[in-house]
């Protein structure tokens, strides 16, 4: 079966996708009637925003409603804006939990998790493609097949683990279950696979040995790909909700974004602006993420397949 | 040069973090620090509680730190933290599950006789509530009945008289019918048990925990009460029921609808919170005023090292000096009845002392049970369906027992 | 900056031969760096996965409260699943968000796909713009949906104040709560399947295209003749990661019904934490997390088995 997996997984990476950050200009010349496939394309084009539009409109209103005075949160008909554009309400938001804490440990988890899950994928991924060892092919069947594991299914044994560790309420259960994904030794070890082999002989060749040859080689020519994942390994340790909500008990201390958030809705249930400030808050750092990473972003998508999750 | 300083910046965050996190919180209490679990309803809620820590410190020179979750969570958490080796010393526990917790909490009646503490000032209804078996468990901080929190503009606007302390079913849906010619709604429906229970029990003296504490879900007054409460739903008296918690509280304070039912504890919070005339009166009645009355006290868990410093810490959080001043707040209505004036007094509500009045001479202890906590989460889930008329009240209660341990 | 998309289509094939012979690693002798640089991961990913689910085969068999002592069982835990009619509905519930889910995000996410074609202008802008809820938090979506749904909310004061008529209570309504649930998943999960799809659409050959055009093929019938069968092997991966993390499905409902009304939104993953967490059931929590493996391994096996018959490998 994961054989298999690879072979889907390959099959998938046969199309050159560097077109996706450049816009493609073919398509543009085959239209036998101009007029006709421009208003065509017009009205598409007036559909698509309007589309979108709706589709983001969630998040309008999310916008919106933190800016209003409490008592306008609900009103018939909808509006956008209350009579009083509140920015207290973050402040507010902000004061009543200690969202400057979360948003810390937040980031704290999801950047020393990214770099163990980095440090650890790119060696991996390295023996896997470049080294030669006993056991290589079996132990990466293995690596793969951990992928089909559906994550909800560790819970209960991980939990029981943390108890027997004392990790109930630390940064450690946090972070360490989730540090060592196979995805990253899996993307690591396909990037290195296109190192062309000159340049290990070249390094040989220098006198240098397996170690010297990864540092100052490979390592180097891997960062776009550890880009790559590093964004991944971000976004799913800061939106990761279930693990934390189970392992965190004292979440003052240790919550991270997404529990803090659940805890505000918990007690701030009726002052709607408040959560809608507070929800604004919670999605900053990874929406900020997106626009400036998208590029890196979309092509980690597109080689490694990480869809529908 | 970039992951030089990524790695520095990463550095100083690990420092940063363990030096303003300095390991668990209640993995590091002692005799001077203590952690106290209790759940947290608002920031001007912590504020309150935390000057009763902070009282805890000046008396007893013992650090008190708050660990707050919303109520909802919190007997989950609660049940996890006692379990996993992480338990808060200090725990506050809701009369009606204390039943719940036995199995993790200390007994303190042996504490309470070797440090001489006058059990017999607190209000006996208050104290009672907080025995298992005989044994006490907590000392109590709240009681009360649970009463109903009216909108005196509301009433005012639709020409409604302003209920008084015992009125009638009758009434309440007469006064139903004025509200809705005015375009609002009379009652802002829960299904959080307490106040479900109450206000089925005024009506007609339905309840689904029977006084021995032992559990009737099927119970058929109960369901007859479900229904009616549909009834006030499918009139557009009540709004519709809904598994938010706080979907009552927001519609009362929203204006939405005039009425909801709370405990005395919520009085403060609400004030604060209704740009409105804020009134209170007893749970309409069906034929004698009746209500449930609950109370909150503060436990001391099993795991506990520090049981006598636990002890001390809750003996000075429930002096008549502090429950005074949460009874000024309106924090809690004090279980000790030297306190309670101190309520009444700044309450700043016409005719609250009457309407408690009234409200205490019929009111009942809630037992608990060990399923109240599922019992709880069971209505959440099912109520709804019962009060938004896709049910019966008896196919409702059905589907709950049936998941209950019998 | 290394082009890596390219640089990795090209390695794709010789992973596949790699089980045999390959030809990169030429390390041969250096046996024991390979097993050094591995080991890190591998030890982790021993202790914190491989462990973890034998262990959860274990503690699956036992009666294993959160504090005391466990004891064996057998399979006590998965008969008491089975005859119990709440976890029948919550096999059922999580199975018919499955099938809405599953298919609603393909075909939204296909459809968003194709339509931004690399004609379109600033498809970037409109990529960036439905990718966004992917990656926020699913509870910040959570909260800002049960806004929008419950009772004057902005879908009730909208149709309130246009058409005069009250919506349904979507959250408490038994016949809508489910597909309340679906309509927020689809909204905020079919990000990564949309970029997937649209970068393959890109790969398919502009030569083909062209010779279907001069056959008289309409966009319609280039896309299922041409387009579909090209990329089918990226409809097939994605569509068995949709469902994968599908029956896994939790903070939607948790934070938006809690599992209400009833029981019509209870999700496996949900009963599972409420067994585990809430009655502190730890052995029959392991069980229900069992047989949701068991599901989805099925699944994954059948359509492995069924793929033959659509996804084209060239």
């Amino acid at each position: 079966m994961s054989s298999q997996t690879i072979n889907s997984r390959a099959a998938r990476q046969h199309p050159p996708t560097s077109s996706l950050v450049t816009v493609n200009p073919r398509g543009l010349k085959r239209r036998p009637s101009k007029s006709g496939s421009r208003v065509r394309s017009v009205i598409s084009y007036v559909v698509l925003c309007l589309v979108a539009l709706a589709f983001i409109s969630p998040l309008v209103y999310m916008v919106a409603t933190s800016l209003k005075p409490a008592a306008e949160t609900f009103t018939t008909p909808p509006t956008l804006v209350g009579s009083a554009i509140r920015w207290e309400n973050y402040s507010e938001a902000f004061s009543y939990l200690p969202f400057g804490r979360f948003l810390l440990n937040g980031l704290f988890v999801a950047v020393i998790g990214t770099m163990i899950n980095m440090a650890v994928s790119v060696l991996s991924g390295y023996a896997f493609s470049r080294l030669r060892w006993k056991g290589r092919n079996v132990v990466f069947v293995l690596f793969l097949a951990t992928m089909m594991i559906p994550q909800d299914v560790l819970l209960i044994p991980l939990y029981v683990m943390m108890q027997g560790f004392g990790w109930v309420d630390s940064f450690q259960a946090l972070i360490i279950p989730f540090a060592f994904t196979a995805l990253g030794a899996f993307l690591c070890r396909q990037f290195f696979l296109t190192v062309p082999q000159e340049l290990d002989d070249a390094a040989r060749v220098d006198g240098a040995g397996v170690v010297k040859t990864f540092f100052h080689v490979m390592l180097p020519l891997a960062r776009p790909t550890l880009a790559v994942l590093a964004v991944f390994s971000f976004i799913a340790y800061w939106n990761s909700f279930l693990w934390p909500l189970i392992i965190i008990n004292d979440v003052n201390t240790y919550g991270t974004i997404p529990l803090g958030l659940q805890q505000f809705f918990g007690q701030q249930g009726s002052q709607w602006n408040l959560v809608m400030a507070a929800s604004v808050i919670s999605m900053l750092p990874t929406v900020l993420m997106l626009i400036l990473l998208q590029k890196h972003l979309i092509r980690g998508i597109v080689t490694s397949g990480l869809g529908g999750r | 040069m970039k992951r030089q300083l990524m790695a520095g910046a990463a550095m100083a965050g690990v420092l940063a973090l363990t030096a303003c996190s300095g390991g668990s919180a209640t993995g590091s209490q002692s005799e001077e620090s203590l952690v106290w679990s209790m759940w947290i309803a608002g920031k001007e809620d912590q504020a309150a509680w935390q000057t009763v820590a902070d009282e805890v410190k000046s008396a007893d020179k013992i650090d008190v730190t708050i660990q707050g979750a919303p109520f909802t969570d919190y007997w989950t958490k609660l049940r996890t933290q006692l379990s996993a080796g992480t338990a808060p010393c200090i725990v506050t526990v809701q009369s009606l599950r204390a039943a719940n917790f036995t199995d993790v909490l200390l007994p303190l009646d042996d504490l309470a006789k070797s440090s001489g503490t006058a059990l017999d000032e607190f209000d006996s209804t208050a104290l009672d509530a907080m025995k298992v078996d005989g044994d006490l468990y907590a000392l109590p901080y709240d009681t009360g009945p649970l009463i109903m929190y009216y909108n005196k503009d509301l009433f005012k606007e639709a020409g409604v008289p302003e209920p008084k302390a015992g009125w009638s079913v009758d009434d309440f849906e007469a006064a139903g019918a004025a509200l809705k010619a005015a375009g609002k709604q009379l009652y802002a429906t829960s299904v959080e048990d307490l106040y479900l229970e109450s206000m089925i029990l005024s009506y007609n003296g339905g309840r689904v925990i029977s006084e021995d504490g032992s559990l009737d879900v099927a119970n058929a007054k109960f369901a007859d009460g479900l229904d009616w409460l549909a009834g006030l739903v499918e009139e557009g008296y009540a709004t519709q029921a809904s598994a938010d918690g706080s979907a009552d509280d927001n519609a009362f304070v929203n204006g939405q609808a005039a009425t909801f039912i709370d405990g005395p504890w919520s009085l403060l919070s609400t004030k604060s919170k209704a740009t409105f005339d804020l009134g209170v009166v007893t749970i309409p009645a069906g034929s004698t005023p009746t209500t449930f009355s609950a109370g909150s006290g503060f436990g001391i868990s099993k795991e506990c090292k520090y049981p006598e410093q636990a002890y001390q810490a809750i003996t000075t959080m429930t002096t008549e000096e502090v429950l005074s001043k949460l009874g000024t707040e309106g924090r809690a209505f004090p279980a000790r009845t030297a306190a309670q004036s101190a309520w009444f007094d700044n309450a700043g509500i016409e005719g609250v002392e009457d309407t408690f009045a009234a409200a205490q001479d019929g009111s009942v202890p809630l037992p608990g049970n060990k399923s109240s906590d599922q019992l709880a989460q069971l209505f959440s889930q099912y109520a709804i369906q019962a009060i938004n008329g896709q049910q019966t009240g008896a196919e409702v209660l059905d589907q709950i027992s049936s998941q209950l341990p019998k | 900056m290394v082009t890596l998309p390219a640089a990795q289509a090209r390695a794709a094939r010789p992973s596949k031969r790699s089980a045999r012979v390959d030809p990169n690693a030429v390390h041969a002798r250096r046996s024991w760096w390979g097993l050094g640089f591995a080991s890190p991961h591998a030890i982790g990913l021993a202790l914190f996965t491989i462990v973890p689910i034998v262990a959860s085969l274990v503690i699956s068999l036992n009666n294993w409260p959160m504090l005391g002592s466990p004891t064996f069982v057998g399979f006590d835990n998965y008969s008491q699943l089975l005859a119990d009619p709440i976890f029948r509905t919550v096999i059922l519930n999580t199975t018919l968000f499955v099938i809405l889910y599953v298919p609603l995000n393909l075909i939204v996410s296909m459809g968003l796909a194709a339509w931004l074609s690399p004609k379109i202008k600033h498809r970037q802008i409109f990529r960036v713009l439905f990718f966004i809820p992917t990656v926020t938090p699913i509870v910040a979506n959570a909260v800002i949906w049960r806004m929008i749904y419950q009772p004057d909310g902005l879908i009730d004061a909208t149709m309130q104040s246009t058409i005069g008529v009250s919506a349904p209570n979507f959250l408490a309504d038994e016949n809508w709560a489910m597909l309340a649930i679906v309509a927020m998943s689809v909204w905020q999960g079919f990000g990564y399947n949309m970029l997937i799809f649209s970068a393959a659409l890109d790969s398919v050959p502009e030569s083909q295209l062209e010779a279907a055009e001069l056959d008289g093929a309409g966009a319609w019938t280039s896309f299922w003749k041409i387009k579909f069968p090209m990329i089918s092997p990226s409809i097939f991966f994605a569509a068995m990661m949709t469902l994968i993390t599908a029956f896994q499905v939790f903070a939607q409902p948790f934070i938006l019904t809690k599992g209400g009304p009833g029981s019509s939104t209870t999700t496996l993953v949900q009963f599972i934490y409420n067994q585990g967490f809430v009655f502190q059931q730890l052995g029959v929590a392991s069980a229900a997390a069992w047989v949701l493996f068991i599901i989805i391994l099925a699944i994954t096996a059948v359509q492995f088995l069924g793929q033959k018959k659509w996804v084209h490998y060239e």
